[in-house]
């Protein structure tokens, strides 16, 4: 397998995992607090925003794991050369992310608008960003394995 | 020629390499004259656009 496609297939379960063991995380740290009116700003604010440097992180660490099995399977390809394909796949990943963030962040709103709970739009936000990179993941998987 | 050195040559991955080869990304005309280049061969001998073409006939 191509490079590309390998830290492409890690990243999407890196995704998936990090994604689920973080929500499990979240829950037992803030408790409660992310369900009631009051507290559930800050509890979410505070777990969205630990949320992407760990994805961050997590995606280097991933990343230089991929890399480093890669090359001592005698894999031949520059890790850091990134050319025109990269970038035209790299933008329509991008563009179909950040839709999935807008997505989740307008059916948070419309559910507070429906009358639920305040958490809503949190859960909207917060599973807009995870699901965001999960789909923009597979779909990158997809365009290097299908093409563009 | 290998895909390797060919990427090597056009300053590309092998990954768009295999793709152009097997008609799945159609390459920038900058991209198209370095590899013509790296063959040594004019763009319309390395590349044909028709019928053919778009059955995945690229060069």
């Amino acid at each position: 397998m191509i490079l590309q496609q390998l830290r492409s297939a890690a990243f999407f379960v890196s995704n998936l995992v990090t994604g689920s063991i973080y929500l499990f995380i979240a829950w037992r740290w803030h408790g409660q607090a992310l369900f009631a009116d009051a507290t559930a700003p800050r509890a979410w604010a505070l777990a969205i925003l630990v949320y992407i440097p760990v994805q961050v992180v997590t995606r280097l660490a991933v990343f230089l794991a991929v890399l480093a099995a890669y090359k001592l399977r005698g894999g031949q390809d520059d890790p850091s050369l990134e050319d025109e394909m990269d970038k035209a796949i790299d933008a329509r990943m991008t563009r179909v992310l950040l839709n999935v963030v807008l997505l989740g962040l307008l059916a948070g709103l419309g559910a507070v608008a429906a009358g639920l709970p305040t958490y809503w739009l949190f859960v909207g936000i917060g599973a807009g960003i995870w699901l965001g990179a999960v789909v923009g993941d597979a779909l990158m998987l997809i365009m290097y394995r299908r093409g563009l | 020629m290998t895909q390797q050195a060919l990427a090597e040559k056009a300053g590309v991955t092998r990954q768009t390499i295999i793709a152009v080869e097997s008609g799945k990304y159609c390459p920038s005309l900058e991209l198209a004259f370095r590899i013509a280049a790296a063959f040594g061969v004019r763009v319309d001998e390395a590349f044909s656009y028709g019928p053919e073409a778009d059955e995945g006939g690229e060069s």
